[in-house]
C-alpha cells in the first residue's frame, strides 16, 4: 500500500507541476472590467478620518498654545525669587503682585470688587464660608489648596482660629516670594449621554463580492445611535490625565425589503440566507422548513441593532483655566465588546407571513478596536462639579465581521452632555 | 512590469496576466471541480495580485508569490464547502491495484486532474495541499481550521477514493484487453 501511495503521489506531483492550460478570453475581459470599475484603493481619507485628524490638530494646537503661554508666569514674581513652596508642609504664601488677581473674588466677600489688589494684611480679607470643603485659591494661574477653612472675621480672629495664620505672620513686606507650583493628583468621574451619527465603511477581500457590497450599502440606512457611559479620569499631572470608563452604545440600522434565496449553510442544511453589514443568518420559517437551493422568499423591512460595551483608554490634556470654562482634548483607543448583533424582520411568500427575530448573527466578531478622539468643554458650576459638552469621533481600526461577504468598520460622530465630579 | 502594475498601468497588468495565466489556470484547475470554477478563482486571484503587488518585496520568485495568492484565493472561495461533512467514509480496505494493470502510468495529466476534480472539496484540497504542495498536516490543519487528525483522515480517504476510481479504471482496462 505504501508503495502504491508513493507511486501515486509522485505521479500526481509531476502532473501538478507540468499541467498548464489556457483560460478563456472572458477571464481577462472580466478582470479588466473590474479594474476599470473599482475606484483606486486609497487609504481611508473620508470625512471621518479628516475630522479625526482635524480634532488631533486642534487639540495639539490648544496644548501647544497653553504650554507656551505658561512660560511667562514667573514674571509676576518679584525678581530673584524662586517658586519654592511644597504644600502641604509649607502653607502657600500669597505673592504680592502688581496685577489684579482675577479669580480671588470668588472666594472673597461678594462685596469685594473683582479687581481688588491682593493685600498681605489679613484684616482686609472677609472670605466666604466654605465649610468642610477644600478651599481653592487661584493666584496667577496656580491653584492652591488649603486644608483649612476660612471664614469671615478679622485678621486677628483668623490668626487665633486657624494655625495657618498663626503659624506665621502674614508677611507685611512685598518682596516675599512665592507662588505655588506644586500639584496634587486628583480624580474626576463623569456621567455622559451621547447621541450622534453612526455609519460604517465596507471593504471586500474578493473582488467578486463587489456587487454584493454595493447592495448591502444601498439597502442599509443608519439611524441615530446613542450611548451612555461613565468616564473616570486620573489627573496625574496638572496638564495630563489618563481616562478610562465603561460605555454602552446602541446603533440601529434600517434595512430595505429584499428577496432572500436558499443556500447550503455551513452545517449542511439549506436555509434562506440573510446578509447584513454586521453578519449573516440562515432563516428557516415554519411554513418553508425544507427549502431547496435556489428557492426564494420576500423579507420585509428589517431592523438591525448593534450593541456594544466599550472600555476606553484615553490620554486627556487639561487646560488650566482661571475662568469657569475649560477644555480638555483627548485621544486614545477603545476596546469594544459586541454584546448583540441582532435582526428583526418578517418573511413572506404568496400565502404565509412569519416574524423572524435573530439575536446573534453569524460572521460577527466578539471584539474590535477603535481609535477615539474628543474635546471636552467644561463649565464649572462649583469647584468640584462641572457640566460638560463633549463632541467625539470614534473609528474602528479592526473589522467587526469575520468570514462575512464584507469587512465592516463602523464609525461614529457624537455629541455628549453630562456632569463631571472632581474629588 | 511590476512597477507598472503598482502604478496601475493597464498594459503592464496585461503583460503580467499573459506571462502567468496559463500556469496559474493549470494550478487553479487542481483546486476546483470544473473549468468554470477554476476561471473564477483565476480572475479573483489576479485581481488580488494587482491589489497587493505593492507588498511583493522580491523575496522569492514572483511566480511563487502569485501562486500563493492563487492558492489562498481558492481556499477562501471554497471555505464554506470545506465545512461540509464528506458524503463518503471509507471504512473498508480496498484491494491494491495490481502493478501490471496499474493505469496510473497510462493516464495523462488531464486524466489525473479529472480524478482529483471528482473528489469532494475537502478531500481535493487536503490531497492537493499535502501531495502536490508538500504541506505538513499541521500546516494544513491551521490553514483550514481543522484538527491535524481530521487532515490525516481526509488524506487517507482521498487516497482511497482515488484508488477506487483507479481500480474501476484498471478493471475496465483489463476487461478491454481480455476482449482484444
Amino acid at each position: 500500500m505504501r508503495r502504491l501511495y508513493d507511486h501515486m503521489d509522485n505521479t500526481f506531483r509531476k502532473a501538478y507541476d507540468q499541467f498548464e492550460t489556457e483560460p478563456s478570453a472572458n477571464v481577462w475581459n472580466n478582470i479588466r472590467g473590474h479594474l476599470d470599475a473599482m475606484p483606486q484603493k486609497k487609504y481611508r481619507s473620508g470625512a471621518i478620518t479628516k475630522g479625526f485628524i482635524m480634532l488631533m490638530i486642534i487639540g495639539s494646537a490648544m496644548v501647544l498654545y497653553d504650554v507656551l503661554n505658561q512660560t511667562g508666569n514667573n514674571k509676576f514674581l518679584p525678581p530673584g525669587n524662586n517658586i519654592k513652596s511644597t504644600f502641604p508642609s509649607q502653607p502657600a504664601m500669597i505673592a504680592p503682585v502688581e496685577k489684579p488677581i482675577e479669580n480671588l473674588h470668588h472666594y472673597l466677600n461678594p462685596n469685594t470688587k473683582n479687581n481688588s489688589k491682593i493685600s498681605t494684611d489679613p484684616s482686609k480679607y472677609n472670605i466666604r464660608e466654605n465649610v468642610d470643603q477644600l478651599f481653592n485659591i487661584h493666584v496667577n494661574g496656580y491653584e492652591i489648596k488649603h486644608p483649612k477653612v476660612f471664614t469671615t472675621g478679622t485678621g486677628n480672629e483668623m490668626k487665633q482660629k486657624f494655625p495657618l495664620f498663626t503659624q506665621r505672620q502674614i508677611p507685611a513686606t512685598s518682596d516675599i516670594p512665592v507662588s505655588y507650583n506644586g500639584f496634587v493628583p486628583y480624580w474626576t468621574v463623569a456621567g455622559i449621554v451621547s447621541n450622534g451619527y453612526a455609519a460604517y465603511k465596507l471593504d471586500i477581500d474578493l473582488p467578486s463580492n463587489y456587487q454584493q457590497m454595493k447592495q448591502i450599502s444601498q439597502r442599509e440606512k443608519n439611524e441615530l445611535s446613542y450611548s451612555a457611559g461613565v468616564y473616570v479620569t486620573y489627573h496625574f499631572h496638572k496638564r495630563f490625565g489618563i481616562q478610562t470608563g465603561l460605555i454602552y452604545s446602541n446603533t440601529q440600522i434600517q434595512i430595505d425589503p429584499q428577496k432572500i434565496y436558499a443556500f447550503d449553510d455551513p452545517d449542511g442544511d439549506v436555509g434562506f440566507q440573510y446578509v447584513t453589514s454586521s453578519g449573516y443568518t440562515f432563516i428557516r420559517p415554519k411554513f418553508s422548513n425544507s427549502p431547496t437551493v435556489g428557492d426564494s422568499l420576500n423579507a420585509t423591512e428589517a431592523k438591525h441593532s448593534f450593541k456594544t460595551v466599550s472600555l476606553p483608554l484615553v490620554l486627556k490634556y487639561n487646560n488650566i483655566s482661571e475662568g469657569k470654562f475649560s477644555f480638555h482634548p483627548g485621544a486614545g483607543i477603545i476596546a469594544n465588546y459586541i454584546i448583540s448583533a441582532g435582526l428583526e424582520t418578517e418573511v413572506t411568500d404568496a400565502f404565509n407571513r412569519e416574524s423572524v427575530i435573530v439575536n446573534k448573527l453569524k460572521g460577527t466578531r466578539n471584539f474590535y478596536w477603535s481609535a477615539y478622539a474628543d474635546v471636552e468643554f467644561q463649565y464649572r458650576l462649583r469647584p468640584e462639579l462641572s457640566i460638560n459638552f463633549r463632541p467625539a469621533v470614534n473609528y474602528a481600526i479592526s473589522p467587526i465581521t469575520d468570514n462575512n461577504i464584507v469587512e465592516t468598520f463602523p464609525y461614529s460622530i457624537t455629541a455628549g452632555i453630562g456632569l463631571t465630579y472632581k474629588f | 512590469m511590476i512597477e507598472g502594475c503598482c502604478a496601475g498601468d493597464r498594459s503592464s497588468q496585461e503583460m503580467l496576466y499573459a506571462t502567468y495565466s496559463r500556469r496559474m489556470m493549470g494550478l487553479c484547475m487542481w483546486y476546483s471541480k470544473n473549468r468554470q470554477e477554476a476561471e473564477e478563482i483565476l480572475q479573483d486571484g489576479f485581481l488580488r495580485v494587482y491589489r497587493y503587488i505593492r507588498n511583493y518585496k522580491g523575496e522569492g520568485s514572483l511566480e511563487s508569490w502569485i501562486r500563493q495568492i492563487m492558492i489562498n484565493t481558492a481556499l477562501q472561495k471554497l471555505a464554506p464547502r470545506l465545512k461540509m461533512k464528506p458524503l463518503l467514509r471509507f471504512k473498508t480496505e480496498l484491494p491494491d491495484i495490481p502493478d501490471e494493470y496499474s493505469v496510473l502510468d497510462l493516464l495523462s495529466e488531464k486524466e489525473l486532474l479529472l480524478l482529483v476534480q471528482h473528489l469532494t472539496p475537502v478531500y481535493r484540497i487536503v490531497f492537493t495541499l499535502h501531495v502536490m504542495e508538500g504541506m505538513k498536516h499541521r500546516e494544513i490543519a491551521k490553514l483550514l481550521n481543522i484538527s491535524e487528525g481530521t487532515s490525516k483522515s481526509n488524506l487517507a480517504d482521498a487516497r482511497k477514493a482515488i484508488q477506487k476510481m483507479l481500480l474501476s479504471q484498471s478493471q475496465a482496462y483489463l476487461t478491454k484487453s481480455r476482449q482484444l
